[in-house]
């Protein structure tokens, strides 16, 4: 049993990749979401990266593994996500959180952070809100 | 920024099987079990041929380059693979920048509503 939540409380820091061009591809074929700029350098060099952008609903879907590996029990009801920078083909992102609203009943709200590769630029900015 | 009327983009019968669910669990890292469907999992419905093609014309710009601003998926009851729900999709269009979004509900079939959806896309021009 998880101790109880307080307001204020961080989640771990955690990393999730590199995601390669394996991973990116794996993505793709479980979401059917194709989209050349993820595959193709060229196109990724004409939006003005300098590699292959990773899907942002991959990085989304880390949210539900890290979320459950800190409170196994928390029954997510909603999660809303920015795609603030692209994340790269190759690159890792370390994935923080912290509980910015607690509700009597239990309800919570986390904001997540997600950062590059270098730790310092944000990636993604999320909010999770847990049902009570 | 000025937002346009909501034009409905129809509703569309989606589902999972066992085994594309898996390949979703799988390939983003999300553990839930029991037939219970990533929570990020609508998104593989929105990006279906017939949807992708709504969208699409939609945007009514093949010059138009797509990119993902903003996701939120809200529940009210959790999806399961086996299952078909009526995924009903508007957008709306907005200038300054130009922006199309995507609001959708995920009903069962008694007609009762288990998720919202909203997707933010930026429309960029391509460069020549």
């Amino acid at each position: 049993m998880s101790p109880v939540l307080a307001q204020g409380d961080a989640l771990p820091v955690r990393q999730f990749g590199p995601f390669g061009a394996e991973a990116v591809a794996a993505y793709a074929q479980a979401s059917g979401d194709d989209n050349p700029l993820h595959f193709d350098p060229e196109i990724a060099a004409r939006a003005g990266l300098a590699r292959p952008p990773v899907h942002g609903m991959l990085i989304m879907g880390c949210f539900e593994p890290y979320v459950g590996e800190w409170r196994p029990e928390a029954k997510i009801g909603k999660l809303a996500a920015k795609f603030i920078r692209p994340v790269l083909t190759g690159d890792r992102v370390e994935i923080s959180g912290k509980v910015v609203r607690l509700a009597e009943d239990g309800a919570a709200v986390l904001r997540l952070t997600v950062r590059g590769e270098n730790g310092r630029d944000i990636v993604c900015l999320a909010e999770i809100f847990i049902a009570p | 920024m000025s937002s346009a009327a909501v034009a409905a983009l129809g509703t569309f019968v989606v589902s999972s099987t066992d085994d594309e669910a898996a390949a979703f669990r799988v390939a983003t890292g999300a553990e839930s079990a029991g037939g219970v469907l990533p929570l990020t999992y609508p998104m593989r419905w929105l990006v279906g041929p017939e949807i992708r093609a709504a969208l699409l014309d939609a945007v009514a710009d093949p010059d138009v380059v797509l990119v993902h601003e903003s996701q939120i998926f809200d529940y009210s009851h959790r999806l399961r693979s086996g299952e078909s729900y009526a995924l009903s999709l508007s957008t709306r269009r907005e200038s300054a920048p130009e922006r199309l979004l995507v609001d959708g509900a995920i009903n069962d079939d008694s007609g009762m509503e288990l998720a919202r959806l909203e997707t933010i896309l930026r429309l960029i021009k391509a460069p020549a």
